[in-house]
């Protein structure tokens, strides 16, 4: 416990990541169709609600979110937890570039994802190069 | 000072993550998307979709019964406040709402059944079934 990065600048950006995805993973999981028509944004548009998997997506922001807020408090387990939420932001990011090219997804979702899906997987990938960086000169200074 | 920057570096790029998760499918796009989703009249449950002022109604018979998804003009689900349906022979079959959709049941055959439901803003939605 005697982790130096403890309260610094990593868990601010931990805590609110995991604040995010904890939300909005609880809001699906406990009420798919209310989080389906009242999320400020355009779900219905990419198709009917289906309840069972708004809770199976729901499952996995609430295991990122709880992922990112135990490494608030357990600074050596940042990096598996960025890297867990990094794998399935640049998948999700993936997909929304398949779906798009081949036109499942209405021309005017490039400007949509742009920050949101593809910005966020690119902070995400920065973000753990920098603390695998990070990681590595504390351990070679150990 | 440097410390400082370095916060408000991380609440800034924390806050942008925050925020992520809520706009991966469009924040603020509802209103563009609005005029696709005028235009979008295709079922999405393999029934038959009606327009009735500026909504989307679609009615699915099965099982008996007819499920009946309303959406407004963007294709976001709306409960009506109150559902009629009478028969051709002068017959009410009963509405229940279950979850995000309207479930009518009836006996019999719900071929030429009048709807009238009553939309946001006391908006009546009079229509029968194709």
């Amino acid at each position: 416990m005697a982790d130096s990065n403890r309260g610094g600048a990593w868990a601010v950006i931990f805590a609110l990541f995991a604040v995010g995805n904890l939300a909005n993973g609880l809001w699906m999981l406990a009420s798919p169709v209310h989080w389906y028509i009242n999320l400020p944004a355009n779900v219905p548009g990419t198709g009917p609600i289906n309840e069972h998997f708004i809770r199976d997506i729901g499952c996995i922001f609430t295991l990122v979110g709880v992922a990112l807020a135990v490494a608030v408090f357990r600074p050596r387990f940042r990096l598996t937890a960025l890297l867990f939420a990094t794998g399935f932001y640049v998948a999700h990011a993936l997909v929304h570039v398949y779906d798009s090219l081949r036109g499942l997804l209405p021309p005017e979702q490039w400007r949509f994802d742009l920050l949101p899906v593809y910005g966020a997987a690119i902070v995400l990938v920065v973000l753990s190069v920098l603390l695998a960086r990070s990681e590595n000169d504390r351990r070679r200074g150990a | 000072m440097k410390s400082t920057l370095r916060y408000l570096s991380a609440t800034v790029v924390g806050a942008f993550l925050f925020v992520a998760p809520f706009a991966w499918y469009g924040a603020g796009a509802v209103h563009a998307h609005g005029a696709a989703g005028h235009m979008d009249h295709g079922p999405r449950h393999g029934g038959h979709l009606l327009m009735v002022r500026g909504h989307h109604v679609e009615l699915v018979e099965q099982r008996g019964q007819v499920e009946l998804y309303l959406s407004d003009g963007s294709r976001r689900p709306v409960r009506p406040r109150s559902c009629a349906v009478t028969l051709p022979g002068g017959e009410r079959a009963s509405c229940r709402w279950e979850s995000y959709r309207l479930v009518v049941s009836h006996s019999g055959a719900f071929a030429h059944a009048h709807y009238e439901l009553e939309a946001k803003g006391a908006e009546v939605l009079r229509f029968k079934f194709p």
